[in-house]
């Protein structure tokens, strides 16, 4: 505001009509009807959709100022995986993106990727604080991405953290997933560079019997602040159908661990339409080149528990599938099976599960290699049931807690969990933790006059065509499409609307015809406010507002 | 009396009554200009002769108006209003209306003249013009305006019937007249109007006039060819014969409507026939709205001071002056005082008086004042009565009154700092303006102001800006800034640069203003300074059409658009300025839309590269929420749309190059031109037809440029 003035100062009487002074004594707010607009800044849909909550707006503007270790930086905080969930994560930001009717939603897989790998290939490195050393540790059992995001995340906040892990590797359920979709590499240096980093003070121990009696004796002695209990979900389900146990039925999770058959199949049918059928299958097709690959799963297509990319994939590397199926009976005939499916009674139960119940319409279908992809289950049931007590101390998460099967959302347990387990260990009660959050963007707030309808850039597939890729895939467990280049990221991240995030366009500031928006610049990014002692009230900026961040609150 | 009824009363203001007069007089033909206080008048005046028979013209100046309005009139009843700054640029014409006796009457909203501007009333504007040979009526009232304006066709139109054997048997009056108000209060405020009827105004007027009787083909003349100083003065001397004429029709004009209409009309002289005190000693002498308070203030004189023997006469026939009847009634019983109110910075009511009373006997003292100078409706009766006791006890101090101090207006103390106290700020334009809520035409200059710098001199003919910036002593601009008259800006510009170019000194000189100052009035002057190569820059922002006096067509406004001046909506095709400028190869020429403002600057950024070589327009398309009737918060929007329609495709002209904006490259949609069209209440008017005939246009139109850019 200008400074105050006992008198103007004007030259009496006039003796020529100048007007030496600023207009700025005559507050034109007063004209204005209804509120002065406000800054009120969105979540994106994005970061609404994403479990661990994903600053990915954030780190898109980043990038378009190439600051790409900023950006790397900033996504680590929430996700110490990109180059893993780069890739197998199912991408719910995607789904929620407001670009989805307006030239397709942002690959947000593929710049998530393009920063793990960017990260990887630069040798970046965590940085955590020191201990807070007077505290007890906390124990974390599991060394799966639940695990070791729980203990990154612990170590973020500075508290002490022990690992606990049964078997010499980490990685967990993650260690199943086929090359081709996960390379080993990126898994073993990303996870890696957990335990690596510098300062990370994480202790890995010796297997340890997870039982009620381990439990109880973390109650009884102090030696650990809190466990935070990972042990995934490490039991394979059943079919429970007669015939299960042949030898020409293997599990899934035994066939991608490379637990392979003897028999050198011509017909292979896998039965389970979630990720593992289709790793499974598209395993079998490149173990197999020359047998036929079938996937039969009692779902619907649009059903299926598998993500749609996986299914695509699968399609296209010429795997069949046939939905709404179940298995009923197998049975093995000379050198081979036959396994009895009917088409199922869809059932909704009442705790929202959906259920299949047989019917009489049967089909056949003959095979000499049977896969079954059921889905697995926690090993320690009685995780579930911790008293009131135990619950002060042990916190569960990941698939151990229930069955996810989105390494994002295992993930985001572990970062709330660790949340939880911070602040009832400073209050010593437990409490569920939920953080006030604003509202989220939606593509009414965005003005289209600033974006242009135009769809994402095109992967670069390995393959030419379908044919090629048929044919070349056979023992091939290269990825199928590359890492984006840097120029393909630049492309796509000019399409990213900033939903509710500020980018510092200036079109508020620019468009003003009140000059009532002021600019301030704040270590080069620019913060506006808008002065409502002139503010008249007209609205442009609202409207002009390419992110609709801008808002008159009645 | 049983006709008197039939009359009705109407609640109307002086503007409309001035439009509603001409139209029930049976006028064919008006021209109007818009300019405040007078656009109501030429609204209705537009409103009102849509009719089959009759004619409403526009123009691109007041002097065209006039122009047209003297060719009408050779052979039609013809009318038009105008006011101030208006009517001093039909100055010439005035003169050539007297010259050929033909009997124009016009309506004057009375407002000073400027600069500074100022939009309030005092008599400055009509006294200017007291020696072009108008007959000048003063009026009080609505109803004056209404009953004088009919009284004024009687008048004009008189001529002779019978043959005249010497020259002073000649009657004629044949010359035009301006009947006066004051645009602020009378032209404004609405009063109860005792209407007549087009019936009884035929009855009362000559049949309409064949002025020349001689017109006809079978029997060709010129009119004006150049003469010898013999009869040239023959020529002025019947000239002013027949205003003087003027004195004695009037008396025979107002005895007349009395008969016809049954009722009072002012007198030449408001007071002379009915005096409330005729043997006061002291007497107060006023015209036009002034009068009212006036007469307010002497009647409180005289109840208070039972011995003030005052009296109050109002000139109504100012031109030719009533000098006898001054003489008689100034003469009447022996008079003390006279006091004389002149209502413009002149004292040229005083003038005349003393100019009659010159070798009279009895001489009384002559206390001239000037009063209500830019303001006639700010002065008070208190103050009137204040000042006039003043002199009737000797108190008097003899200084002019001019203005009454109490209405003097009073700055809040916050934030008056000088602009010189806070130079380093980056924004060349301060808040707190007057420009409307949503205004397009500020961010133009806010833009290029940004590129031009602090030494740039910016000149703004009457606009919008002409109130946005301001009110005295306050600015919202930080650099020089100069307002000019509608058509001059361009030429104040150039002198500008040139003076200060002598001195060495490098300045950027601007002339920025509406279109109408580019398109219309002061189309002249920009072409003339084009043709000539000055080194300025000329920014157009561009509304379609006169928005500060309320939205009124210009050479600007689209094909399709309704104004209160082109209704149902305008017929005419928008003037393509930029494709004019070309045509005077002139360096740089562009259009540009406030949606775009980065392109903006790129063209401001050219224009001051160019401006070595020669001069550079840019054409600005800003929306205006009040005039094209759309949400405020839309400006830009709009903009927006109009590129993207191809309703204002965005080109430029680098030295003969045409070169296309990217968007004109998309060849636009019946649907964006649709959005166009419903984002706005001006375009309502249009019928689906319309709508193909105009896409059809934007395509032609969009295929001749780029076949021009392949071709130049």
């Amino acid at each position: 505001m200008e400074k105050e003035r006992d008198e103007p100062e004007i030259i009496f009487p006039p003796v020529l009509p100048i007007s030496e002074i600023t207009t700025r004594y005559n507050l034109t707010g007063f004209w204005r009807d209804g509120a002065c607009p406000e800054f009120v800044p969105k979540r994106a849909p994005c970061k609404h959709g994403c479990p661990l909550n994903q600053d990915i707006a954030e780190a898109i503007e980043l990038i378009r100022k190439n600051r790409i270790k900023d950006a790397w930086n900033l996504w680590t905080e929430n996700n110490p995986l990109p180059a893993v969930c780069g890739r197998v994560c199912r991408h719910f930001c995607e789904e929620k993106c407001s670009r989805e009717d307006y030239g397709g939603a942002i690959k947000i897989g593929n710049i998530e990727r393009f920063l793990g790998d960017i990260g990887l290939e630069k040798g970046w490195m965590f940085d955590f604080p020191k201990n807070r050393s007077s505290e007890r540790k906390i124990a974390v059992i599991g060394a799966g991405p639940a695990g070791l995001a729980a203990v990154y995340f612990l170590r973020k906040a500075g508290l002490r953290a022990e690992l606990l892990e049964k078997e010499n590797k980490f990685g967990g359920f993650s260690r199943f997933i086929p090359e081709y979709r996960l390379p080993r590499r990126v898994l073993t240096e990303e996870m890696g560079r957990i335990l690596r980093a510098p300062n990370n003070q994480i202790k890995i121990l010796n297997p340890i019997s997870l039982d009620e009696t381990f439990v109880r004796n973390v109650l009884n002695n102090d030696f650990y602040a809190a466990v935070l209990i990972a042990s995934g979900a490490g039991v394979k389900n059943r079919l429970n159908i007669p015939g299960e146990n042949s030898e020409r039925i293997i599990n899934a999770l035994d066939f991608l661990a490379g637990d392979g058959t003897e028999i050198a199949p011509k017909k292979i049918i896998i039965i389970g339409g979630g990720n593992t059928g289709i790793d499974a299958a598209r395993t079998a097709r490149r173990f197999y080149p020359e047998a036929g690959v079938k996937i039969i799963c009692p779902e619907s297509e649009e059903a299926m528990p598998a993500y749609k990319k996986e299914i695509s994939a699968a399609l296209l590397e010429g795997i069949e599938i046939k939905n709404c199926f179940l298995p009923l009976e197998i049975r093995e005939i000379s050198d081979g099976l036959e396994i009895k499916f009917c088409e199922p009674k869809i059932l909704l139960a009442e705790n929202g599960e959906i259920c299949f119940l047989p019917t009489d319409s049967f089909y056949f279908e003959e095979a000499d290699l049977a896969i079954t992809a059921a889905g697995t289950k926690s090993q320690n049931p009685f995780l579930r049931h911790l008293s009131e007590k135990q619950k002060e101390k042990v916190f569960v998460i990941g698939d151990a807690m229930e069955k996810f099967g989105s390494i994002s959302r295992a993930m985001a347990s572990a970062k709330n969990v660790v949340k939880e387990a911070i602040k009832s260990l400073e209050t010593g009660k437990r409490k569920s933790h939920q953080e006030e959050l604003a509202a989220v963007a939606t593509i009414k707030d965005i003005n289209l006059a600033y974006f242009e309808k135009k769809p994402p850039p095109r992967n670069s597939l390995r393959y030419l065509n379908s044919y090629q890729l048929q044919k070349e895939i056979a023992g091939n467990f290269l990825e199928l499409i590359e890492t984006w280049p840097t120029s393909a990221v630049r492309e796509e991240i000019e399409r990213c609307f900033s939903c509710g995030f500020c980018v510092g366009c200036d079109n508020c500031y620019e468009f003003c015809p009140d000059i009532a928006v002021i600019k301030i610049k704040e270590n080069d990014k620019a913060i506006y406010e808008i002065d409502e002692k002139y503010c008249k009230g007209c609205g442009i900026c609202v409207k002009e507002c390419p992110r609709g961040i801008i808002e008159v609150r009645i | 009396m049983k006709e008197k009824r039939k009359d009705e009363m109407k609640l109307l203001s002086g503007n409309e009554v001035a439009a509603l007069a001409a139209y029930l007089c049976g006028v064919k033909y008006v021209a109007g200009y818009p300019i405040t206080p007078a656009t109501q008048a030429i609204e209705e005046l537009s409103r009102l002769f849509q009719e089959k028979g009759r004619k409403f013209e526009t123009a691109e100046s007041e002097y065209s108006i006039l122009a047209k309005v003297i060719g009408a009139s050779l052979c039609a009843r013809t009318f038009t209003v105008t006011s101030s700054q208006g009517l001093a640029l039909m100055h010439e014409l005035l003169h050539a209306a007297s010259n050929y006796a033909l009997p124009i009457v016009i309506a004057v909203a009375n407002r000073s003249i400027g600069l500074p501007w100022n939009i309030w009333s005092d008599q400055t504007d009509s006294l200017s013009q007291l020696y072009t040979g108008w007959i000048q009526f003063y009026c009080e009232n609505v109803q004056e305006v209404f009953d004088t304006i009919i009284l004024a066709y009687k008048i004009a139109e008189y001529q002779e019937k019978r043959i005249i054997e010497s020259e002073k048997e000649n009657q004629n009056v044949l010359t035009p007249i301006m009947v006066c108000y004051d645009g602020f209060p009378v032209g404004h405020n609405k009063e109860l109007v005792l209407m007549s009827s087009q019936e009884k105004i035929k009855e009362y007027l000559a049949e309409e006039l064949d002025l020349y009787q001689k017109i006809s083909f079978e029997r060709p003349f010129t009119l004006g060819s150049s003469s010898c100083p013999y009869n040239f003065a023959q020529f002025q001397k019947d000239r002013m014969r027949r205003l003087n004429n003027a004195l004695e029709i009037t008396k025979k004009a107002v005895w007349e409507f009395e008969k016809v209409f049954g009722r009072k009309i002012a007198p030449i002289i408001d007071g002379e026939d009915s005096p409330k005190n005729p043997a006061a000693k002291n007497i107060c002498l006023a015209m036009g709205g002034i009068s009212g308070a006036l007469k307010d203030a002497v009647a409180q004189i005289n109840k208070s001071l039972p011995d003030a023997s005052l009296e109050v006469l109002r000139i109504k026939l100012f031109n030719p002056f009533p000098e006898e009847k001054i003489r008689y009634l100034l003469g009447q019983n022996k008079k003390d005082r006279i006091i004389i109110l002149n209502n413009s910075p002149y004292p040229v009511l005083t003038e005349r008086i003393k100019t009659a009373l010159y070798r009279t006997t009895n001489q009384p003292e002559i206390f001239s004042r000037i009063v209500g100078v830019g303001g006639s409706h700010e002065v008070s009766s208190d103050f009137l009565a204040e000042k006039i006791k003043n002199i009737l006890t000797g108190k008097d101090d003899g200084e002019e009154w001019w203005i009454d101090p109490k209405t003097a207006p009073r700055l809040p103390n916050l934030g008056a700092v000088k602009h010189c106290e806070k130079l380093d700020d980056k924004e060349l334009i301060t808040p707190g303006h007057r420009a409307c809520s949503g205004c397009g035409a500020i961010l133009p200059l806010k833009w290029a102001l940004e590129v031009l710098g602090k030494e740039t001199i910016v000149v703004i003919p009457a606009c919008c800006w002409s109130v946005i910036d301001g009110p005295y002593p306050a600015s919202n601009l930080k650099v020089m800034a100069i307002h000019s008259p509608f058509a001059a800006g361009v030429q104040i510009a150039s002198g500008i640069k040139a003076a200060f170019e002598l001195q060495d000194k490098k300045i950027n000189a601007v002339c920025f203003g509406g279109d109408g100052s580019f398109f219309d009035i002061g189309f002249g002057a920009l072409s003339s300074a084009a043709e000539r190569g000055e080194n300025n820059i000329y920014i157009c922002y561009d509304n379609e059409g006169y928005m500060n006096t309320g939205n009124q067509r210009s050479g600007a406004t689209p094909f399709g658009a309704r104004t209160k001046t082109s209704l149902p909506f305008k017929q005419e095709r928008k003037k393509n300025i930029i494709d004019i400028m070309a045509a005077h190869k002139i360096v740089y020429a562009a259009f540009a839309s406030v949606s775009e403002p980065k392109d903006f600057r790129e063209k401001i950024e050219k224009a001051i590269k160019y401006q070595k070589e020669g001069s550079c327009f840019i054409d600005i398309l800003c929306p205006c929420p009040t005039g094209w009737g759309f949400e405020n918060n839309l400006t830009i929007e709009i903009a927006r749309k109009a590129v993207r329609s191809g309703m204002f495709p965005l080109y430029e002209i680098e030295k003969g190059k045409y070169k296309l904006g990217g968007e004109i490259l998309r060849a636009p949609s019946i649907k964006d031109l649709e959005d166009y069209f419903a984002a706005q209440k001006r375009f309502a008017n249009l019928t689906d037809e319309d709508k193909i005939l105009i896409q059809k246009e934007i395509n032609a139109n969009l295929q001749r440029l780029q076949r021009i850019a392949k071709i130049l």
